[in-house]
């Protein structure tokens, strides 16, 4: 079994809020033969429980280290990460699996449903995963897809929905097993621009009404907009980290009709 | 400070992986039917193998059945007229036990009592043993141990002192292993030699016994024609020689040779140059050369076939009465037709046969020529070490599954690759590498009884056609039904065995993937 790490309280927050991913100089070392590629070189930051946070940063930051890094699907060379005050290095695999199912949601830029499922069947995955018994799973399952506004499309196919349906299921899985944490890359980066404005709505819901952490990596300006922070990362450090009060964020929207 | 309770996280039950895994299958059914060709293919390829040489086996207890007749016959003409050779006494004294007809007639002959014919018998069984050793030794060897002596000379050879010494001294050098230790192989010589003039005694008696069947039997007749007309008077005169016949074996012996003999009359009516001349026209055949026994017998076993053969022979009787037979008529045809009528004469007025014998003699005669050929063919197929496979043939088959195995990892390591971000999302969703890794391997199971199948059934009708094509339609009335069950059940568990073994890498490559492979942000 797990030896949790011996956490000590975290001294210096800055506010009161609890955390739900922590990380404490955080590493990592890539070695390909003779190089090694430093990708992240120390990063200590908090994240708090339901807030929205973007993450962004041009290619080779260490961005997706990073995120791999606090989603649980890496682990560091050296430092700490701390989900819900687990220590993440000191998990086996099973623990790990055991993590994602319940602990954390994913939203892919590519969707990443099962293309021979149905989209309740799709929703559902995780629940059997997580031991949930078919009729419950079934009954949840609907109950989410009716968030996300999809309940009447729950027996057809990933390839027979749009894109932005697809995202859409994708987002009731992540929520299966009632997550703190969504993690999102690039949500809305293979969707035209109103069918992003769909997902934005969604995830807002999520953030608000059930207190879930969302964590995007996104170039998104409306989804920037509506974070409550905003991380840059370079050169596997943390460039900056601001409230959403402190930056500019201009958005448009193109006059006239929008194509389908 | 929080622990993870990872018993909460529940297993799949089997019945849900599997059902996971034919909707996976069904979706990708084309890469799937590729990998179920493959098992089916070597599958079939072991089935035909098993099953022509399972059918082979059973062709040859069929075909000596029907041969029973043929070779009893043939044994006892040569027991009847032929003295015994030494190597066959040997095989005969080896497998005699008291209370047989074999082991009666010997006694009789011989008038050896019980306990020397028990210690012939013994002798004969070692013999064979020592024999064997000796036949398969090379020139060279046996000239180290034996010198110059071969066969049953060995044992005469060696029973001098001097020669048995250079044997002892010799023998570790030959490769072969010596059957049992020099001290039996000592006595076994001493016994050899005492024993030699009880099988000089039996020898000699059987001798008489064949001369005295010639002088007051058989005469001048040959052995055939005598034993076709037998009866129980022939029975008691070969039993009071000392043979221990049957009246059964008599009645089967005495019909073969009935059959032998016709068969004999009407091939020898070819010896006729007007039947002959005539058959060869009547065939179409570019000369008499190309007309034999076959074509006559196969000629024969028709209606219309013998039909024209009677009205031919009454055709050539009347040429014969008419221009043989009247003062000077044989003036009025061709010098060589003359020839040709005259040397036809004695056969064809001697033809006594009537139409259904020669009908029913050409047909048991071609059924008896067709048995002995599908025989010799069978003969070399079957019998062979491990189940009927020769090693080349078991080497050929190891390696097509070989060759299988690495065209299934091939398939199954694209699907993996082809997979790869469905792999990695569903260990985000909480897949374990085990369930992964289960997954994989219900996949190649659930293929590899598909292809098993398909290839039983596949090999299974290719064996069969392939053994039809050899040996004729005695071989599809002779599938035997339990081999072949066993054999598709074997050739059906290796095609499994075979699909799950080749799914052990490419299945634990699958299950090794990190899930970032799912996470492209760049």
């Amino acid at each position: 079994m797990t030896k949790a790490a011996q956490t000590p309280q975290p001294a210096d927050n800055e506010t009161d809020r609890p955390v739900i991913i922590r990380t404490v100089g955080l590493q990592k070392l890539y070695q390909m033969g003779e190089i090694i590629t430093k990708a992240l070189r120390g990063i200590d930051v908090e994240l708090y429980r339901g807030e929205f946070i973007c993450v962004m940063g041009p290619s080779g930051s260490g961005k997706s280290t990073f995120f791999n890094m606090v989603g649980g699907l890496d682990s560091p060379t050296s430092g700490r990460v701390f989900i819900d005050e687990v220590d993440v290095a000191q998990l086996s695999a099973v623990e790990l699996a055991f993590l994602r199912c319940r602990k954390i949601g994913y939203i892919f830029q590519t969707y990443n449903l099962v293309p021979y499922m149905t989209c309740l069947e799709n929703v559902t995955v995780p629940m059997a995963f997580a031991g949930v018994s078919s009729d419950e799973a079934r009954n949840r399952g609907m109950n989410l897809l009716k968030l996300v506004g999809l309940a009447d499309r729950w027996f057809h196919k990933p390839i027979e929905m749009s894109g932005g349906q697809q995202q859409r299921t994708a987002i009731a899985r992540s929520m299966a097993n009632n997550p703190s944490v969504l993690l999102c890359d690039e949500p809305t980066g293979n969707l035209d621009l109103k069918t992003g404005a769909e997902i934005h709505d969604c995830l807002m819901r999520l953030n608000k009404e059930r207190n879930v952490t969302v964590i995007c990596a996104t170039h998104d300006h409306r989804l920037i907009n509506m974070a409550n922070r905003i991380m840059w990362i370079r050169d596997g450090q943390i460039e900056r980290l601001a409230d959403r009060s402190d930056v500019t964020v201009e958005t448009g929207a193109i006059e006239g009709e929008e194509n389908e | 400070m929080k622990v993870i309770d990872v018993n909460k996280q529940v297993r799949l039950s089997l019945l849900k992986t599997v059902e996971l895994v034919l909707s996976g299958v069904k979706f990708r059914l084309f890469r799937a039917a590729v990998t179920v060709v493959i098992i089916a293919l070597a599958v079939a390829f072991l089935m035909t193998m098993l099953s022509e040489s399972v059918i082979a086996r059973n062709v040859a207890v069929a075909i000596n059945k029907q041969t029973g007749p043929r070779r009893l016959l043939v044994y006892w003409v040569s027991r009847l007229t032929q003295p015994i050779q030494p190597a066959e006494l040997t095989k005969e004294l080896a497998s005699v036990a008291p209370g047989d007809e074999r082991w009666a007639e010997l006694q009789g002959w011989s008038k050896l009592d019980d306990e020397k014919m028990h210690a012939l018998v013994d002798v004969a069984r070692q013999q064979l043993i020592y024999d064997a050793y000796f036949d398969g030794l090379a020139d060279g060897d046996l000239r180290a141990i034996v010198g110059r002596a071969r066969g049953e000379e060995i044992y005469s050879y060696l029973a001098s002192p001097e020669a048995l010494e250079q044997f002892k001294r010799q023998l570790p050098s030959v490769g072969k292993e010596f059957p049992g230790g020099t001290d039996t192989f000592e006595s076994f010589i001493e016994d050899w030699g005492r024993t030699q003039d009880d099988r000089a005694a039996i020898l000699a008696g059987h001798s008489e016994a064949t001369r005295l069947f010639h002088q007051n039997v058989l005469g001048n007749v040959p052995p055939h024609l005598y034993l076709a007309g037998a009866d129980e008077s022939l029975l008691e005169t070969i039993t009071a020689l000392g043979f221990h016949l049957t009246a059964d074996e008599l009645a089967i012996v005495s019909r073969q040779a009935g059959l032998t003999a016709d068969a004999d009359q009407i091939s020898s009516m070819l010896k006729a140059p007007s039947l002959r001349n005539a058959l060869t026209s009547k065939l179409k055949k570019e000369s008499a050369t190309d007309v034999g026994p076959q074509e006559l017998f196969s000629f024969l076993q028709s209606d219309s076939g013998t039909k024209w053969f009677f009205d031919e022979l009454g055709r050539i009787k009347d040429k014969i009465r008419d221009y043989l037979e009247v003062a000077g008529a044989s003036k009025e045809i061709p010098e060589e037709e003359v020839a040709q009528l005259e040397a036809s004469r004695a056969l064809v007025f001697g033809f006594d046969l009537p139409a259904e014998t020669v009908k029913e003699v050409a047909s048991a005669s071609l059924r008896g020529r067709h048995l002995a050929e599908v025989e010799a063919k069978v003969a070399q197929t079957a019998g062979l070490g491990w189940f009927g496979f020769s090693s080349k043939t078991l080497a050929l088959i190891i390696v097509s599954f070989l060759v299988c195995m690495v065209g299934i990892v091939n398939a199954m390591l694209m699907s993996v690759a082809e997979r790869f971000r469905e792999i990695a999302t569903m260990k985000c969703l909480g897949a374990t590498d085990g369930f992964i890794m289960v997954n994989f391997m219900l996949e190649s199971c659930v293929q590899g009884l598909a292809g098993g199948v398909v290839g039983a059934v596949l090999g299974l009708i290719l064996g069969v056609i392939r053994s039809w094509w050899m040996y004729g339609w005695i071989a599809i009335t002779n599938v035997p039904l339990l081999p072949v069950l066993a054999s598709s059940s074997i050739s059906f568990v290796l095609g499994v065995i075979l699909s799950v073994l080749a799914a052990v890498y490419p299945a634990l490559v699958a299950a090794r993937l990190a899930p970032m492979e799912a996470m492209r942000i760049e």
